[in-house]
């Protein structure tokens, strides 16, 4: 658990903290009473869905391309996604006065993908999985002498993402548990990082779909697998591991847990229902695998960062059409 | 209320202060996607995103903590169809005031609940608002309880203007801020916040054609006294409130209705195009400036989205018409 050289650092996450604020604005962390009633725990949610691009792939995409900024790279950018990093991406470099080509895997979120052209990024569709379409992308790149953003391998994207973490931790003491949804680990990765320095007690827990587990079957067994993933929640598939976030990961989390997508869609209604927040299936997935241990967490102090917001309406009725995980009713009942 | 004090931006920044520790500034965003669809520059004051999903915890926080620093107080007595009776029942149990509310009996039962969670004591009577009100007020002339009047009281005023303090402090240059309209404390405190930072920003009202009490007033430049049909329970007054009648024709420029259709379909474009969940009323703004297109072509514009206490039942409602707009509309 002891943090290595070129690791992320508290340190290194406030002064992308600073970097960043004008741009982004503190998320709200708010204590959910009925949340709390239904666990019989503390239960605090930090909304990275109320952001500018609804998620926080803004924090890691603008921290690292105003650091590649003031090493003198501004030219285009490129990235990959399976949606909301490109949005960030391209949201990001439109604010730079940058240009922006986002790399799609086939069948993605056409929602995230309207999003991304609305931020004025050019979107490419490649490829049968985000880690092809990452491998377009990068090609793309050095073809055209371009600067990809590569989340991931960045530590300036970790870092970025990781503000997440500098912020709950100034606002809240004597957290438990930090639960947060993984896609390619880079976010919890970076956020157990910082967090075993501003609060060494907390056990940062990283949760991916049991029909997409690659990073957190990789973490269980300790080695990189390559593990092909479907699931609801679109922002959670990853089929390989990533070295770096990997690694950090590994070094910085405590354990991982895997849920399937029936309980992410009864968390996203219980998220309308109960905290009153629209969240898509991957911001959801957090409360999901809590609730499956709510026993382990019964008087804990827990925070569950609900990183995005970008459900299209088809998600959410599917969401509404599934019994949530616990009724308001009975919550507070 | 020949001696009350009223209420001004000096009172607003004291209230920020005050309510500081309580809670945080909430998020002020553009949206790039309404941006585009009304070919203008369109701002959301998220107002859903604290502790009790609404606005309301503004005033009833500034109320409280004004009314334990003046002459201590042994309880808080409201009425309210639900959020402003969250908002007393929350800021109570955050100051260790005990809370009594008493709402309509057709309340919003997603709201009742959050009230007792909160550690509210419900008491449902009356046919609407201003009979639970008048419940309300017998029930703290006889326990002597303070009874947090959402209307005539500065100090709530002047919390719930807060949100113009900080929209008018983060943004220059603002046209036009619509604000959803219910007895108009919100749109009044806001508005003298908005009112005295930008003079030349617009302040625009909207409340459901179902409950039009204050726009009717508005219009007449007196109380006007209407029956309520809508779904949109925080848009909802019967009889228009003193103080903070007087404040709104003062300080708001226009008021417009807006259908419960209307309501519904502006949810369903939140949800969809910014990735918001609202209740109807949270969903006023949007409706009322969609009416008003043509005016807002080219202009910055605020839309307050004041809460977002809705039922999955009214969610599903939304979903099941089409939205005011779609998010492909605004495509390149």
């Amino acid at each position: 658990m002891s943090g290595q050289a070129g690791d992320p650092t508290l340190a290194g996450a406030e002064a992308a903290l600073a970097t960043i604020a004008e741009h982004v604005p503190e998320t709200p962390l708010i204590r959910s009473e009925a949340l709390s009633r239904a666990f019989d725990a503390d239960i605090w949610l930090k909304l990275d869905c109320a952001t500018a691009t609804a998620s926080f792939k803004l924090r890691g995409a603008l921290c690292d391309l105003l650091r590649a900024e003031a090493r003198g790279e501004t030219g285009g950018v490129v990235a990959s996604s399976s949606g909301n990093h490109g949005q960030g991406v391209a949201f990001g470099a439109r604010l730079l006065g940058r240009n922006a080509d986002i790399f799609l895997p086939e069948g993605n979120n056409d929602l995230k993908q309207g999003m991304i052209c609305a931020y004025g990024g050019r979107v490419h569709v490649l490829g049968t999985d985000i880690d092809y379409a990452r491998e377009a992308a990068i090609r793309h790149a050095e073809e055209n002498g371009l600067y990809f953003v590569n989340d991931g391998i960045s530590l300036d994207i970790m870092e970025g993402a990781a503000t997440m973490a500098t912020e709950i931790a100034r606002r809240l003491d004597g957290i438990d548990y930090l639960i947060i949804p993984v896609g390619g680990g880079n976010l919890t990765a970076g956020c157990a990082a910082v967090m075993a320095e501003a609060q060494p007690g907390c056990r940062t827990i990283g949760v991916q779909p049991e029909g997409a587990p690659v990073i957190v079957r990789s973490f269980l067994e300790g080695r990189p697998l390559e593990v092909p993933g479907e699931s609801f929640a679109d922002g959670l598939v990853s089929r390989v591991t990533i070295p770096f976030a990997f690694e950090v990961f590994c070094r910085h989390v405590a354990d991982g847990w895997l849920v399937g997508d029936q309980p992410i869609k009864a968390a996203m209604h219980s998220l309308a229902e109960c905290a009153h927040l629209l969240a898509e299936p991957s911001g959801a997935a957090g409360l999901a695998a809590a609730w499956e241990r709510h026993t382990l967490l019964k008087g804990k102090r827990v925070v569950l960062p609900i990183t995005g917001g970008n459900a299209s309406m088809d998600q959410l009725r599917e969401a509404l059409a599934t019994p949530p995980l616990f009724t308001l009713a009975k919550a507070v009942g | 209320m020949t001696d009350i004090r009223l209420p001004s931006l000096g009172g607003i920044e004291a209230a920020a202060k005050e309510i500081a520790p309580h809670m945080a500034p909430t998020p002020l965003i553009r949206s790039e996607i309404l941006s585009r669809i009304f070919k203008a520059e369109i701002w959301l004051k998220n107002e859903t995103v604290t502790p009790i999903a609404s606005f309301k915890l503004r005033g009833a926080l500034a109320s409280l903590i004004r009314a334990r620093a003046g002459d201590g107080i042994a309880g808080a007595v409201t009425s309210s169809t639900g959020n402003h009776g969250q908002g007393v029942a929350y800021a109570g149990r955050l100051l260790g005031i005990p809370a009594d509310i008493f709402l309509p009996t057709d309340a919003n039962p997603v709201k009742a609940a959050m009230i007792a969670a909160f550690g509210g004591t419900l008491h449902k009577i009356g046919a609407d608002l201003d009979l639970a009100k008048d419940a309300a007020k017998a029930h703290a002339v006889s326990t002597g309880g303070f009874f947090v009047d959402d209307g005539d009281d500065p100090d709530l005023m002047e919390g719930a203007g807060t949100c113009g303090l900080e929209i008018a402090r983060a943004l220059p240059d603002i046209d036009a801020i619509y604000v959803p309209l219910g007895g108009s404390n919100f749109v009044s405190g806001l508005g003298i916040a908005v009112k005295t930072i930008q003079p030349d920003a617009k302040v625009i009202a909207v409340q459901a054609k179902g409950a039009p009490a204050m726009v009717e007033s508005f219009l007449a430049k007196r109380p006007v006294e209407r029956a309520c049909d809508t779904i949109a329970d925080g848009l909802v007054t019967r009889i228009p409130p003193g103080l903070a009648f007087r404040y709104m024709v003062e300080v708001v420029d226009d008021a417009m209705l807006v259908g419960d259709e209307a309501l519904l379909a502006g949810m369903h474009a939140l949800m969809e195009s910014a990735h918001v969940l609202v209740e109807p009323a949270g969903a006023a703004a949007l409706a009322g400036a969609w009416e008003r297109q043509a005016d807002i072509a080219g202009k910055r514009v605020v839309l307050v989205l004041s809460g977002a206490n809705a039922t999955t039942d009214l969610i599903r409602r939304a979903l099941a018409i089409p939205p005011l707009f779609a998010l492909a509309d605004a495509a390149v």
